[in-house]
């Protein structure tokens, strides 16, 4: 049984279709990359996912339970966490502040302040954020607020999170560290990730599974290799001969 | 000749002198809510207001009616301010109809006046406007930003427009209210109330849910996104926050001893809670404090002579505010305690 | 009967599509809730009263000064109030409340100068005030001026936003201010040109409604709360709309108090406000989001 199921989800706005009957399951442990132009339809299949929009047609499956149509916290309490592409930090409150909230509201619901700032500093200490506890999160450079968005969906504690391209705008180096926390947290802990990205050479790296979405619809699914030779892929991303 | 070199030199100096010195006794009280000693800033800062309160208890046995009376409204505009940033100050919705909940209250007073004793009243009145409140919440604060404050004035005005046609069918023009409390005993009751909602805003800003609530000020859609249930968060603290201005609506009825939908209503009151929220600091909960007594004293030394130049100076106050200290007077004050302790 | 009626909504809308239009323009280009704009319009009326008074000079000739006494109002709120502002991200944030503030600040200062300078009572004049026979009713003649000036304002305006490269660029920077920027459009010159033309409109309404009603220093509160009712109606920052929306309130301000009473015109009028802001927040004719 999948941990997630996707089954012809269709989402439009005013007339534009975002997703077409977009399809496929992520198991427990994975790490799956979503690829896609611009406009593909990335960002709105995570947000039907994690409740933020409501799809027009199709069902989601979580832990064998329909969570389409639920309301983003409901979702989050079930256990999916999903990163912002513009990230979304609660900008006068310090780095503890906004993981501790995280912990206070995540699947663990703790009820005990302490105890929340407790956890809250042991995450951050993880994601090399310790130096920072005390600032608040508009003093952060971009790369510390894309760190800080990610350490507050951990802190929920999710079975499945949604990263939604945590590496855009860093330089090479941030790039790099932020890679690492994710693979880490991959292995390590054995989270299922479902992963958008455009730097095309992390997203292969990291995932065990890449799904190409194009015009809302789903393209390709496949291995990281498979994708890289799938002929549609291809002339999607580079164009045909003629062109 | 930079800020730091003015500081360290002259006039700058002496002032800053004068309050390291004077200031040894004010560092004790818990002016910084940063951190993790914050709750027991906290903690604090409820004895402190506490003691305060215990204190002001005396204040009919040493004064006269006049400073009683005083005293009354002082604690009115208190308890009124302090029980709207529990919506306003901490979720950002910013409510310009908060009169309602008074009128309600008062309207709920005036009417069961001759048939119910004021131990029931009361609590009666509070629960009228908490009953209106809930009603109301789900789908007003599903309105953000400007529309929330322009639908607040709107559903304020509303109500009072009904209150009004209601009395002229009934046929009734003003209830008066007979052997109502003396000042003494309202006093004392406003005292509480007073009390209370200062507790309560503490409480809150403390809290889990105050948490909650300052996350959806932050940023909605993020907030839910980690977990928090929005639409209940902010429906129960506007709830929360129209429980005392009821009472302190049949409190003020109990006062003027007459009820009059025009001037139970009055948006003025809406505006100037705002107002003395605003200058005095709407981010935190002993802020608003400062803004009452501000207003309410320079009000004593106006407004019977020239009401006029007490409203312009109010303006001027609070476009000062907003546009040169944001914090209000709290806010600056933290910032000036801050430097000096340095 | 009902032409009467009818004529009375059109004088009344077109005053409101006025002051509304006045409002739109502010918060569409610069996201200001200006609650004082009562208050310019009260200003207006009180030029136009003391032109006539004091000098014997008509509202018509006395509007052409009433105009640019607003606006130079708006440019000096501003200049000295909100350019220094509008640099502190913090302030921008909560742009919209923090105006609200400022613009409260304002409206009372404006008030009670009026108030101290001339006293509360309210005052009017009595200017081209024969009646006339119009397909079956009865109007005085200044209403039929108010009607037809406010008629011409509103058709010039909605020419000037469709025709003239300044009223493009003004709905440019309504729709998209950052692409607004990108394209050339010269953002601060733009805002304070709006804010002058909306300031400026208010004067005018004001002139024009010395013609028919009295005023007083506390005239500008209820025709705050009545632009912004018409702007809600017709979608916040939308031009046309809120000249739709003018008239619609008229319309039904006139009529539902012709079929009820008096006393209920409030209760309709916000009970429309309040249903527009719980169920289509963005307008009948707007197309933001506006819920969460």
């Amino acid at each position: 049984m999948s941990l997630l199921a996707v089954d012809a989800i269709v989402k439009s706005f005013a007339g534009v279709v975002a997703l077409d009957h977009v399809s496929f399951a992520v198991e427990e442990g994975e790490l799956v990359g979503i690829m896609g132009a611009n406009g593909a339809g990335k960002t709105t299949l995570f947000s039907v996912i994690a409740g933020n929009q409501r799809a027009n047609d199709g069902a989601i499956t979580f832990d064998s339970q329909r969570i389409d149509g639920l309301r983003p916290d409901q979702i989050s309490r079930r256990g999916i966490s999903r990163t912002f592409q513009i990230v979304r930090p609660f900008g006068n409150m310090t780095v503890l502040e906004n993981v501790s909230l995280g912990v206070l509201y995540g699947r663990r619901r703790e009820r005990s302040g302490a105890a929340a700032e407790k956890k809250a500093k042991d995450i951050i200490d993880r994601l090399g954020l310790a130096d920072r506890i005390g600032q608040l999160a508009k003093h952060l450079t971009l790369a510390g607020r894309k760190r800080l968005e990610i350490a507050r969906s951990l802190a929920t504690e999710p079975r499945l999170l949604l990263l939604d391209e945590v590496l855009a705008g860093l330089t090479p180096t941030e790039a790099a560290a932020a890679t690492e926390i994710v693979r880490h947290f991959h292995k390590a802990e054995g989270l299922t990730i479902l992963m958008i990205e455009h730097v095309t050479r992390a997203l292969m790296a990291l995932s065990q599974r890449i799904v190409v979405l194009h015009h809302g619809q789903k393209l390709a699914e496949g291995t990281p290799a498979d994708i890289a030779r799938d002929p549609r892929t291809v002339s999607v991303y580079l164009g045909t001969a003629t062109q | 000749m930079t800020a730091q070199d003015a500081r360290a030199t002259g006039f700058g100096a002496a002032v800053r002198q004068a309050i390291i010195t004077a200031g040894g006794p004010l560092k004790a009280l818990p002016w910084d809510i940063n951190g993790t000693d914050r709750t027991r800033h906290a903690a604090r800062t409820a004895a402190v207001v506490s003691v305060a309160a215990l204190l002001a208890t005396s204040l009919p046995f040493l004064a006269n009616d006049y400073f009683v009376g005083f005293g009354f409204s002082l604690l009115v505009w208190i308890a009124l301010t302090e029980s709207w940033i529990v919506i306003s100050g901490m979720t950002g919705y910013i409510s310009l109809g908060h009169v309602v909940f008074v009128g309600i209250g008062a309207y709920v007073a005036a009417s069961a006046w001759h048939t119910l004793p004021i131990g029931i009243i009361l609590p009666l009145a509070g629960l009228a406007a908490a009953a209106l409140a809930s009603l109301v919440g789900y789908p007003c604060l599903r309105v953000r930003g400007p529309y929330f404050v322009i639908l607040t004035f709107g559903l304020s005005e509303l109500i009072k427009y009904i209150v009004i046609n209601i009395e002229s069918a009934l046929a009734v023009s003003g209830r008066v209210l007979f052997g109502a409390p003396g000042i003494d005993t309202l006093y004392l009751i406003v005292l509480g109330l007073a009390w209370a909602s200062v507790m309560i805003a503490l409480t809150v800003r403390e809290s889990r849910f105050g948490s909650g609530l300052r996350a959806i000020r932050e940023n909605e859609e993020a907030a839910e996104t980690i977990g928090i249930p929005i639409a209940k968060f902010k429906a129960a603290a506007f709830v929360l926050s129209s429980i005392i201005p009821g009472m302190v609506g049949a409190l003020l009825i109990m006062r003027t001893t007459y009820f009059a939908p025009l001037e139970a209503f009055n948006p003025q009151t809406s505006v100037l809670i705002v107002t003395m929220a605003v200058i005095g600091g709407s981010d935190r909960p002993l802020g608003p404090i400062l803004g009452v007594v501000f207003l309410v004293v320079l009000q004593e030394l106006l407004w019977a002579n020239l009401p006029q130049l007490y409203m312009i100076i109010v303006g001027i106050l609070l476009i000062f505010i907003v546009v040169w200290m944001p914090g209000g007077i709290y806010g600056r004050l933290q910032q000036i305690i801050a430097t000096v302790r340095r | 009967m009902s032409t009467q009626l009818l004529i009375a909504a059109l004088v009344a809308g077109s005053v409101y599509a006025l002051i509304a239009l006045g409002l739109n323009l502010i918060y569409g280009t610069m996201r200001l809730l200006n609650v004082a704009h009562g208050e310019v319009v009260m200003i207006g009326a009180y030029v136009a009263y003391w032109a006539l008074s004091l000098l014997s000079v008509g509202p018509l000739v006395s509007a052409l000064a009433a105009m640019p006494l607003a606006a130079a109002l708006g440019a000096i709120i501003y200049f000295g109030l909100f350019r220094k502002a509008m640099q502190s991200s913090e302030f921008m944030e909560r742009i919209e409340g923090n105006s609200l503030l400022v613009f409260f600040g304002v409206s009372i200062i404006l008030q009670n100068a009026t108030s101290l300078l001339f006293t509360p009572n309210q005052r009017g004049y009595r200017y081209q005030d024969e009646i006339v026979h119009v397909i079956g009713a009865v109007v005085p003649v200044n209403k039929l001026i108010v009607l037809a000036i406010a008629a011409a304002v509103c058709i010039a305006a909605v020419l000037f936003f469709r025709l003239s490269t300044l009223g493009l660029a003004i709905k440019a920077l309504i729709q998209q201010r950052e692409a607004a920027a990108l394209v050339g459009i010269p953002l601060t010159r733009i805002e304070l040109t709006s804010l002058c033309l909306g300031f400026a409109i208010a004067g005018l309404a004001g002139v024009l409604v010395s013609m028919t009603e009295e005023i007083s220093p506390f005239m500008g509160f209820p025709l705050t709360v009545t632009a912004f009712v018409v702007v809600i109606l017709g979608g916040l920052g939308n031009v046309l709309g809120s000249l739709i929306g003018g008239l619609l309130l008229g319309v039904l301000e006139t009529f539902g108090v012709a079929l009820t009473a008096p006393s209920y015109r409030s209760i309709m009028i916000y009970s429309v406000f309040i249903a527009v802001l719980l169920l289509r927040p963005q307008g009948l004719l707007g197309a933001q989001r506006a819920r969460t």
